[in-house]
């Protein structure tokens, strides 16, 4: 992916889950803890969008992504 | 309180910012200090606002091109997982002890910045990265316990011991950072210490301010700012040792 399209992607992400956090928080709909794990799991799903593509290249790092979001997981399991 | 932390979240994103940190040194103060809750509130939803400011300035490094990502997450993987075993002991450490571990990370941090800036010839690159292996856990560490991003140890980590260029360090450690606020951010809401309207006001603030400071920072007196930032930070570890150790001479 290329870096403006990457940074499209993360600023993107960033902003609507913190939109969805505040309906989440004003609004309190039965989807509330789904906005709370959204919003702290963006930068893990904007990882994996961005460097799963790259896994012919460079498979480490796509690896490295999708590890993040197994510890993201247990973050929140544990 | 949305509004407070609204207010808190802008001028720590912005002052951080401007002042080249995360955020959360200047969040978490704010929250304890002015809006009298307990660091074990204010440490959570610091990190909340830590995440919106580093994904924002991430971007922009994306963007400019300057951010290694493969590199941000493989050293996250590190910093995420101490970052969890921080939260996990700060839940467990009194708040006592904690405001003094926050005092003495202040003051590291303004010895770092009185001091004049090394000329990092190739020389004095490390080169190692065990030696970064082992600043990211720290980074991931004081991020879960105290709420703030770890860009002060991912840096040098970065710079130093890999031998990035300092614009690379600093764009791939907000990368970094993000990764960690996230997961401590993740921790602290499985148990259940996430305030989560004061979290959202914080990164609605922080997200918004972030973007002020960057736009401020280029234009502002260096010299002042640096100065600004030593008196600010060095009172507020001050206050900060005064809660932890409970001195009553003081007030």
């Amino acid at each position: 992916m290329s870096n403006k399209n990457a940074a499209r992607l993360w600023l993107g992400l960033g902003t609507a889950s913190l939109l969805l956090l505040w309906v989440a928080v004003l609004f309190r709909p039965a989807w509330t803890d789904w906005a709370k794990v959204l919003f702290t799991g963006a930068p893990f799903v904007a990882a994996a969008i961005d460097l799963w593509p790259r896994w012919r290249t460079d498979p480490w790092s796509a690896v490295a992504a999708l590890g993040l979001c197994v510890l993201f997981c247990i973050a929140w399991i544990i | 309180m949305i509004l407070e932390s609204i207010l808190a979240g802008l001028v720590g994103g912005a002052l951080g910012a401007l002042w080249g940190l995360g955020g959360g040194f200047i969040l978490v103060p704010i929250l304890t200090l002015l809006l009298g809750l307990p660091l074990s509130t204010a440490v959570p939803a610091s990190l909340v606002g830590v995440i919106a400011t580093a994904v924002g300035g991430s971007a922009m490094f994306i963007r400019e091109g300057h951010t290694d990502r493969p590199l941000a997450v493989r050293a996250a993987g590190i910093s995420m997982a101490f970052a969890l075993v921080g939260a996990r002991l700060a839940v467990r450490i009194p708040s006592s002890a904690l405001e003094i571990a926050f005092a003495l990370l202040l003051i590291a941090v303004v010895a770092k910045m009185i001091r004049p800036p090394a000329n990092h010839s190739s020389e004095t690159h490390i080169s190692s990265p065990w030696l970064a292996s082992g600043l990211f856990a720290g980074a991931g560490l004081i991020a879960g316990m105290l709420g703030v991003g770890g860009g002060v140890l991912n840096v040098p980590a970065l710079h130093l011991a890999l031998r990035r260029p300092m614009i690379t360090a600093v764009a791939t450690s907000t990368l970094i950072v993000a990764f960690t606020a996230a997961a401590g951010a993740a921790a602290y809401a499985a148990l259940g210490h996430v305030d989560w309207s004061l979290a959202a006001g914080c990164a609605t603030g922080a997200f918004v301010g972030g973007r002020i400071g960057a736009f401020v920072s280029p234009r502002a007196p260096l010299r002042l700012v640096r100065k600004t930032f030593v008196v600010v930070l060095f009172y507020v570890a001050i206050e900060m040792l005064v809660r932890g150790f409970n001195l009553p001479w003081w007030r």
